[in-house]
């Protein structure tokens, strides 16, 4: 498009001079009028070629969220975490085995799991995967990085993990721009691991036979 | 035609009219500087990449800073160029003196600084276009409204400005003796390395921290139009004792 944008431009300004309705004494004149008229109409137009979606500002960030985020998990639960945290949900019903049994599958992601033991033998099992999501000048991507799946097939529940290979590519204000409205000249990128948080029903015991699986149990 | 029949303004006024028509290619120039930094920053002006359990992430960041900082380069070189002597003999064959070719040289880098600064903002928008086009993934939109764009480019000018007055005021001394080329040659690079000699502080850094970091428009704007009087001051006076001389 930008190509017959420029052609269109070229043409025009050609035809025009042709007829003598316009006329240019040098080259220079050329390249110059050519040059104004496209970063002109880019200006005008860049709204159209970038993203739509509106970026939310990330109201947290930094290290010590996701430390905040693990300090709470472990002694007060899921219960204390606010939403924007939970990057999915899951519920499995029935579950009647008196084991259930964690294992991976996909490539090794360092996941920290918290299991909670509930009061009721209700059979429900209920895992939460938690994080910040992916933060870039203080904004928030949230569909940038894709969470951690729980699939559960039998007494099994599986933590699938994906490599994923992710392009952000983002238009900032020039530097001229940047200095008198208060915006960062240092790019700050922050993405933390994720946890896990299961919920099980009463009576059920958790166990792994996998090793670069850990997990601990909650304060009860 | 004598000067005494002209007043100085009009003289000016006259060498001026003349230098933004001769001077086109100068235009040709600032085109062609700006088309090199867009090519430049088409990578992306701030590519982060970051690696971890499972994510290998790439940030690339698109802003017209490089071609901003490729038109201050090209400022400060055609502010020099019109301090040179074929540049100045143009001057002989209108009715004034130095000191009209002076104002009329500093009207013209005004000028085409305005225009440079306008378009090396705008010329992001070309960037962004570009990388959008031609990138797989979308490119989100992190700049700021158009009132600040708008700011941006006053901004701009004045750093273009700048640049061409300290060009101007280089080109003035060499003129003199090019044995200051060595000589200013040496300041620049010893200001740029003085910083582990000097416990740290860097006299080059500060100077750039005197407008880079000033974050009040009107003060910025202040700094900026004091300092270019002084170096086209400067400038001008050299220029008119060397002739005296001569």
């Amino acid at each position: 498009m930008i190509v017959l944008l420029i052609g269109l431009i070229i043409a025009g300004v050609y035809l025009l001079a042709k007829k003598g309705v316009i006329r240019f004494k040098k080259m220079s004149y050329w390249v110059l009028g050519i040059y104004a008229a496209l970063v002109l109409i880019s200006s005008v137009a860049v709204p159209l070629f970038l993203d739509k979606k509106p970026l939310v500002k990330a109201e947290n960030e930094g290290l010590m969220e996701y430390e905040k985020l693990y300090d709470t998990l472990s002694r007060a639960g899921i219960g204390e975490i606010d939403n924007q945290y939970i990057l999915n949900r899951f519920r499995f019903e029935q579950f009647d085995e008196a084991v259930l049994t964690l294992a991976a599958n996909g490539p090794y992601v360092w996941t920290s799991i918290f299991v909670e033991r509930k009061t009721a033998a209700d059979g429900l099992i209920e895992g939460f995967i938690v994080g910040q999501p992916l933060t870039f000048n203080g904004y928030v991507f949230p569909e940038a990085i894709k969470p951690v799946e729980l699939k559960l097939e039998g007494s099994t529940l599986a933590i699938e993990t994906v490599n994923q290979e992710l392009n952000i590519s983002a238009a900032r204000s020039s530097f001229p721009v940047r200095q008198f409205t208060g915006e960062t000249n240092m790019d700050d990128l922050y993405v933390t691991d994720q946890m896990i948080y299961l919920k099980v029903p009463a009576g059920v015991k958790v166990e792994t036979e996998d090793e670069s699986i850990y997990f601990n149990y909650t304060e009860e | 035609m004598y000067l005494a029949d002209l007043s100085l303004w009009e003289a000016a006024r006259k060498q001026y009219i003349f230098k933004l028509k001769a001077y086109m290619d100068s235009y040709t120039a600032l085109v062609g500087i700006q088309l090199l930094g867009i090519l430049f920053s088409f990578g992306g002006v701030g590519s982060m990449g970051m690696g971890s359990d499972g994510i290998d992430l790439t940030v690339r960041i698109f802003s017209s800073d490089i071609i901003l900082a490729f038109t201050i380069i090209w400022a400060f070189t055609t502010a020099i160029t019109l301090t040179t002597r074929p540049y100045r003999n143009q001057e002989l064959t209108f009715v004034g003196n130095r000191l009209s070719g002076s104002l009329a040289n500093i009207l013209f880098l005004l000028t085409v600084s305005s225009a440079a600064g306008i378009l090396s903002i705008l010329s992001g928008g070309l960037l962004n276009v570009l990388a959008a086009l031609v990138y797989d993934t979308p490119v989100y939109n992190l700049m700021s409204g158009s009132a600040e764009l708008f700011g941006g480019m006053l901004v701009a000018v004045f750093y273009i400005a700048l640049a061409s007055a300290l060009g101007y005021l280089v080109g003035s001394i060499v003129q003199v003796h090019k044995i200051f080329i060595v000589i200013l040659l040496g300041l620049f690079l010893g200001l740029l390395i003085q910083e582990p000699f000097n416990n740290g502080n860097s006299y080059l850094l500060d100077l750039i921290a005197f407008f880079g970091k000033e974050e009040m428009l009107p003060l910025f704007m202040m700094k900026v139009v004091a300092a270019a009087a002084v170096l086209f001051s400067a400038a001008t006076a050299i220029l008119n004792r060397m002739e005296a001389r001569r």
